[in-house]
């Protein structure tokens, strides 16, 4: 991860070798390059990284070209909280990009807090976990993406709307999984309903893992939705092993998942297990070209040869990273922390090439939308929903 | 140290084992039970306290709805060691978040709700202990939060850690045991070594010694020199001794090969001092061609030297001089007064006429030279070969047998007792007559008192019933027959006692005595036995009267003894003739002696009336040659004396 770090750093210094020796603005990144979310975190890494050196191609902010410091955390708190602490006090970033994963940034919080004083401040993490949206933290992340709470009310309210109201959620043991449980059940208390059933698993579970011990206590109850809160390797090892026992039941997943890594992993399986699933998303379809922020994200990725194929990850982490430069260009005279901070409150109308212009006036959380999908024919379709 | 330990290594080794082991099992089990009881302790208030701090922590992530900051916060208990699972209810009692995967185990469930429907589960922690299949092996702690307004927490503390605590402390425990236990093992290997080497050291030496002949010290003696210094125990005292021993067997051999060379020393001294015990007693054929006796002698002393002894010599031309003696006790100061009372027997009785005088004499004299308090029993006898009487002194010895045509008596006892006891005692003697023929057995009670190996004495009627199946035979074979009866009889028991027999056989030829005869006598006045054997025999084969016969002994007694009493004025012998001669009933008797010129006949006839106190030397006798005899005539013929004396047959003393 350190090797990985310090090559990275290399690789930047030989880029702001066309940039005038100004000093560059750090930007501190710690996420899952390894583990069981590792796709995830380097999709996200690898279209963060194009957004970056095209912000430096063109000239950088006010001048200063931007740098980017990156630590791998495996998706696990501890190493994420001592990434961070060298990230701040060591490579003494201006500022924090990017996180990727709920007990990550859960931990990491108390950190901002703690540098306050520094204007630290956490953009848009790539989480819908709650405490970073509520007290006494939220004031220390600016969350682009919609909550968990806001994709599980979402699907609560899409299979109510279609007549199925006994849920059960299947759950990672932990900040993450319990975030999207209690979305779950807040949701179906709403409709005054429970939980039939939920089963955790332990984070880091692989595709290839047994989930039968879960299977049995949830399909005991006869749910007709399964709810996933859980990273892509367990949710596909779950629906395997679900469908593998015959059981059609519809099982959503939500944003957090990467609905293509679900998808590419029981691709290998029969065809049917791709069936009967549904996943939430914060950002739109890649698919949608007419919209601005998916063309120029797919224009990206067409002219770089070291990214992946269009996906839900990498629009997000396009977006994020297109916002933040965007904003920082706005910000007036020499480039702070506290100055970003203040040009993201203060404005208002900001456009970030989707339909809806966002603002973080309100609170730090920008108002997006929840996307709902299915596997289709060419990709993903968009599921209609009566109450939008 | 060879590869093979002692046996006794073993059974040291057992032993420790065996108390290590007891020792183990004994402070494992204590250990176990006592840390089961701390760690549990520990376990509760550790519980006790993370389910106070979830507790305190939880209110405002309750109150805030915050599951996920919740989890996150019980996640993190959740790696504190030891814990095994939180749960988090709400103010409904609805669980709100937990760490189980998949799901709280049902029993669990069961196990709260007595709990908490209880109304004052609020006011303190409640500890369960799960032990049940279904559920964590856990004591769990339920403590409520904010008094149950907001919620409740649980935590359950791992059991089975604290069962792995113990055993992996126990094994930690044993393992440190098991390093103890191999020093010590190794260390006791070494122990026993330095103590076994020398042992075995030894029992080669011991061994070694076992077929030693301790001439000089045994090579593998150099083995063990070194162990007294090195080892200051039983062992260096073991080791001392043997080499103290072997030096000790080595000098007693070598006093033992100096004694035995002093004894062969001793011994062939000794085999001297037998050779000249031997020689002397009598030549087996001192006596022998005599045609009037046979004699056999035999001594074996029961040493090499033997107090025993005999002897025969003639003292006299008729006189046959027997003795058997015994000295008390054995060895050389036996033989020594042995040899001092033989000497001195032989010599006095040359010189002593009567036996009473020669053993009271010889008495006498031992006493003097008796410091040793030795005593002698002694047998001596004087037989006259002529006339067969026999006078003996019997100083305490075994009557000797007189075997007589199939009959063995006994001689008498004189009373006498043993010599060098008493030097003032008498020894009075006794005579007897020896019929021809006769065998005399004079013997030491070395014979009759001879033992058999069952201690069975042989005794005085064995020896007489072997003589007289021997009696006809000549007296060497007697006395062999007699001594190898004993022998036999003997068998292997040793000769307690010295063994001494002497026997003689008495066979006098028949004297042809012719007419005239002619015979001499000495002038000893010892002759007149012979004189009177003579006489009687010549008036035997004559057919002398009784009255004759006496008459002629009263009358050559009494002139025989005047010439050898007064006739020679030297000290030489001289031998004096008689001349008998019988014819028409008389009988002519010449005396020819060469002494001083003498006429018997001149003599003055002594006065019968007189007192026999008044009587001139001769003048009775020449009254009883006058009476007896028909004519005396004296006559001097050159240097020689002659009487002719004539007897007639009815003339008797008697008569007068």
């Amino acid at each position: 991860m350190i090797a990985f770090g310090i090559r990275l750093l290399i690789f930047l210094c030989i880029l702001s070798v066309h940039l005038q020796a100004k000093t560059p603005i750090k930007i501190g990144m710690s996420l899952a390059l390894s583990g069981p979310v590792s796709t995830i975190g380097s999709d996200y890494l690898a279209v963060t990284q194009a957004v970056i050196q095209d912000a430096n191609q063109n000239g950088g902010i006010n001048g200063r070209p931007l740098e980017l410091v990156v630590y791998d955390d495996a998706y696990t708190p501890q190493l994420a909280v001592k990434n961070t602490m060298t990230l701040i006090e060591k490579d003494q970033v201006d500022l924090l990009l990017g996180y990727v994963g709920t007990p990550t940034v859960t931990r990491v919080l108390p950190l901002l807090k703690r540098f306050e004083d520094r204007s630290m401040m956490l953009y848009f993490p790539f989480t819908g976990a709650e405490p970073q949206r509520r007290d006494p933290y939220q004031s220390f992340v600016f969350n682009l993406r919609a909550s968990y709470l806001e994709e599980t009310k979402a699907l609560v309210s899409y299979f109510r709307s279609i007549g199925k109201s006994k849920i059960a959620v299947f759950y990672q043991s932990d900040a993450y999984g319990r975030n999207g449980w209690d979305g779950v059940r807040r949701a179906l208390a709403l409709y005054g309903e429970t939980l039939v059933a939920d089963a955790s698993y332990a984070r880091g579970s692989r595709f290839t893992d047994s989930y039968q011990s879960q299977l049995s206590v949830i399909q005991s109850a006869k749910p007709e939705v399964i709810i996933v809160v859980g990273s892509y390797e367990a949710s596909a090892g779950f629906i395997r092993e679900l469908r593998a026992s015959g059981d059609p039941t519809i099982v959503a997943n939500i944003s957090f998942v990467g609905a293509q890594k679900v998808i590419s992993l029981l691709s290998n399986q029969e065809s049917l297990y791709s069936s009967n699933l549904v996943f939430s998303q914060v950002v739109p379809d890649y698919n949608l070209t007419r919209l601005p922020a998916v063309k120029a994200y797919r224009h990206l990725v067409a002219s770089s040869e070291s990214l992946q194929s269009p996906n839900f990850v990498g629009l997000e982490a396009y977006m994020n990273a297109t916002l933040l430069v965007n904003m920082m260009k706005k910000v007036p005279g020499e480039f702070s922390a506290s100055k970003l901070r203040d040009v993201f409150k203060r404005s208002s109308g900001i456009s970030i090439g989707l339909k809806q212009s966002i603002s973080f006036r309100e609170s730090n959380q920008a108002n997006l939308p929840v996307y709902l999908l299915k596997p289709g024919k060419n990709g993903f379709e968009m599921i209609e929903r009566a109450s939008k | 140290m060879k590869s093979s330990q002692s046996p006794l290594f073993y059974r040291v080794i057992v032993v420790t084992s065996l108390i290590f082991l007891a020792i183990l099992v004994s402070i494992s089990l204590m250990m176990g039970v006592r840390i089961q009881n701390e760690l549990e302790k520990e376990a509760k208030s550790k519980g006790l306290a993370i389910a106070q701090s979830i507790s305190d922590a939880g209110v405002e992530l309750i109150l805030n709805s915050d599951a996920a900051t919740l989890q996150s916060k019980i996640d993190e208990y959740l790696s504190i060691k030891g814990v095994s699972y939180i749960i988090v209810r709400d103010s409904n009692l609805d669980v709100i978040a937990h760490t189980f995967v998949p799901v709280i185990p049902d029993l669990l469930h069961q196990k709260y709700q007595p709990v908490l429907s209880k109304e004052d589960w609020v006011k303190r922690p409640i500890f369960l202990t799960f032990n049940e299949d279904g559920a964590p092996h856990a004591l769990d702690v339920t403590v409520p939060i904010l008094f149950g307004e907001v919620g409740a927490v649980h935590v359950g503390m791992d059991l089975d850690l604290i069962l792995e605590s113990i055993g992996e402390l126990i094994i930690y425990m044993i393992a440190i045991f098991l390093v103890l236990f191999l020093i010590g093992v190794l260390t006791l290997k070494v122990v026993m070594g330095r103590i076994s080497e020398p042992l075995r050291k030894l029992m080669r030496y011991v061994s070694a010694l076992s077929t030693h002949h301790f001439e000089s010290q045994h090579p593998h003696r150099d083995t063990i020199l070194a162990i007294p210094a090195r080892h200051r125990d039983e062992v260096g005292e073991l080791s001392t001794t043997l080499l103290a021993m072997e030096d000790h067997l080595i000098s007693s051999r070598r006093e033992l090969e100096t004694t035995i060379s002093a004894k062969q020393q001793i011994e062939s001294e000794l085999q001297i001092a037998t050779n000249i015990q031997m020689s002397m007693l009598p030549k087996e054929d001192a006596l022998s061609g005599n045609d009037q006796f046979s004699l056999k002698g035999f001594m074996k002393p029961a040493k090499e030297v033997g107090g025993d002894f005999y002897d025969m010599f003639m003292r006299s031309p008729n006189e046959l001089c027997l003795v058997v003696g015994d000295v008390s006790g054995k060895g050389s100061p036996a033989a020594l007064f042995m040899s001092m009372t033989l000497t001195l027997l032989r010599a006095v009785t040359h010189q002593m006429h009567d036996l009473s005088d020669v053993v009271a004499y010889v008495n006498k004299y031992l006493c003097e030279h008796n410091d040793h308090f030795l005593f002698v029993t002694l047998w001596i006898g004087v037989f006259n070969i002529q006339t067969g009487e026999l006078t003996y002194v019997n100083a305490g010895h075994n009557s000797p047998f007189v075997v007589t045509d199939n009959k063995v008596e006994t001689l008498e006892l004189t009373d006498g007792i043993v010599l060098a006891f008493d030097s003032t005692a008498y020894f009075a003697s006794q005579t007897i007559h020896v019929s021809p023929e006769s065998k005399l057995c004079i013997y030491t009670d070395g014979l009759s008192e001879a033992m058999s190996p069952t201690d069975e004495c042989y005794g005085e009627d064995r020896m007489v019933q072997q003589l007289i199946q021997s009696s006809n035979q000549d007296v060497s074979i007697m006395l062999n027959s007699v001594i190898d009866d004993i022998e036999t009889f003997a068998d292997t028991a040793p000769q307690h006692d010295d063994m001494t027999v002497l026997m003689m056989h008495y066979h006098p030829k028949d004297m042809e005595i012719p007419n005239p005869f002619k015979v001499h006598f000495i002038n000893d006045i010892s002759e007149i036995a012979k004189l009177h054997m003579v006489v009687e025999r010549y008036a035997d084969t004559h057919q002398l009267t009784q009255a004759m016969a006496m008459n002629v002994n009263v009358v050559l007694e009494e002139l025989l003894s005047n010439v050898i009493f007064y006739g020679y004025q030297d000290h030489d012998e001289h031998l004096i003739y008689v001349t008998f001669d019988y014819s028409a009933e008389e009988l002519s008797v010449i005396i020819e002696d060469d002494g001083v010129p003498f006429n018997p006949l001149e003599q003055e006839d002594v006065d019968m009336s007189t007192s026999l106190e008044d009587t001139d030397i001769g003048g009775l006798g020449i009254h009883f040659v006058k009476s007896l005899t028909k004519s005396a005539v004296y006559s001097r013929e050159g240097a020689q004396n002659k009487l002719v004396l004539v007897f007639t047959q009815n003339k008797e003393a008697s008569n007068d």
